[in-house]
């Protein structure tokens, strides 16, 4: 009886400070696969270095692959424009990872614009200068969904390859 | 009664003096501050860890501050609760007596309160002590073990029951 009200007097707080299990949080996307969302305000630590716009972490639960399970979401709803431009991608990338002649991530693969059944998106991927960076390479996926803007970041411990790649894109399909 | 006024002005004018807020963004700054900054940041790099339980619940962090090969300063931090990924970034960091402010590529801050001499506490809730490169490194490997073991676990299991399992981090 006593471990049982110990608990439930523990337990509130310990979910409070963050160190208990993560709660996985409401989302108003949709995707084919299986996702879980986990906002920012359950996992504190997570926004660290990150803009007011991160909202949480997207895990993609039948993904096997480490690196590409979870992404760090972005949401941009002050955006006015309604279609994606190469000019558009950039800038948001820039707001993610600061201005590009003064960051450490340098551009590798130019934003590239493709289409979805919900809006354009576009893609890219960057690489940090850093020698001993423990996962130097960042694929951002920036698009429109039903007219509002997002952003997927992932960070990755190696190059992708091109499986990777479409995996990734695969995936952006599937949001809605 | 003059005399106490100019005194305790006086007092209060080499309070804020002191307090002063030192900046760096590169070795070569650092290098001609270090000498004023707190105990803690006079020799980078310097390399954190923690391992300690917070409510019954086990948890690890790494962190360190180093300079690159080009000299700019690099912000690293990890941890098994809250952190899938390690935040790995180029900073520039402004140091208080009390507190040190990182300043992210994209203008992002975070302050990180300077508890002791080789201690500091992140957002207000984890307490990381500074530690040697070696322990770092063990640390910074047990986290990542830990993380891809329980993303591996969470993984496999059966469709029903993965999203509960998969929040166990």
């Amino acid at each position: 009886m006593k471990i049982l009200l110990i608990l439930v007097l523990i337990l509130p707080f310990q979910s409070a400070f963050g160190f208990g299990k993560r709660k996985p949080s409401q989302i108003n996307l949709r995707s084919k696969e299986e996702i879980v969302f986990y906002s920012k305000k359950d996992i504190p630590l997570s926004e660290i270095g990150k803009i007011d716009e991160f909202q949480g972490v997207l895990v993609r639960e039948s993904q096997p692959l480490y690196d590409l399970r979870s992404a760090d979401l972005y949401k941009f709803p002050s955006e006015k424009k309604i279609s994606m431009s190469l000019e558009l991608c950039s800038s948001y990338a820039d707001k993610i990872y600061g201005d590009e002649k003064k960051r450490s991530l340098k551009t590798v693969v130019a934003p590239a614009l493709f289409q979805t059944s919900v809006g354009q998106a576009c893609a890219l991927m960057l690489k940090d200068s850093f020698e001993d960076a423990t996962r130097p390479y960042r694929f951002a996926m920036v698009g429109f969904v039903h007219g509002r803007l997002i952003a997927l970041t992932w960070n990755l411990s190696d190059k992708p390859t091109t499986e990777m790649l479409e995996d990734l894109h695969n995936f952006w399909k599937t949001i809605k | 009664m003059k005399n106490i006024f100019l005194f305790t002005l006086a007092f209060f004018l080499s309070s804020f003096c002191s307090a002063e807020e030192l900046c760096f963004a590169n070795k070569t700054e650092y290098e001609a501050i270090k000498n004023r900054l707190p105990e803690l940041l006079q020799q980078v790099p310097v390399f954190f860890s923690a391992k300690t339980k917070v409510l019954f619940v086990e948890v690890m962090a790494a962190a360190y501050v180093q300079f690159d090969s080009a000299g700019r300063v690099r912000f690293f931090f990890n941890c098994t609760h809250e952190v899938d990924k390690p935040i790995e970034e180029t900073v520039s960091v402004c140091v208080d007596l009390s507190s040190v402010t990182f300043t992210f590529d994209n203008k992002k801050t975070e302050k990180v309160v300077l508890k002791t001499n080789n201690e500091v506490r992140v957002r207000n809730k984890l307490n990381i002590k500074k530690d040697s490169k070696d322990e770092f490194l063990k640390m910074a490997k047990a986290i990542e073990e830990k993380l891809r073991g329980s993303n591996s676990q969470s993984s496999s299991s059966g469709n029903s029951s993965s999203q509960t399992e998969g929040t166990i981090r």
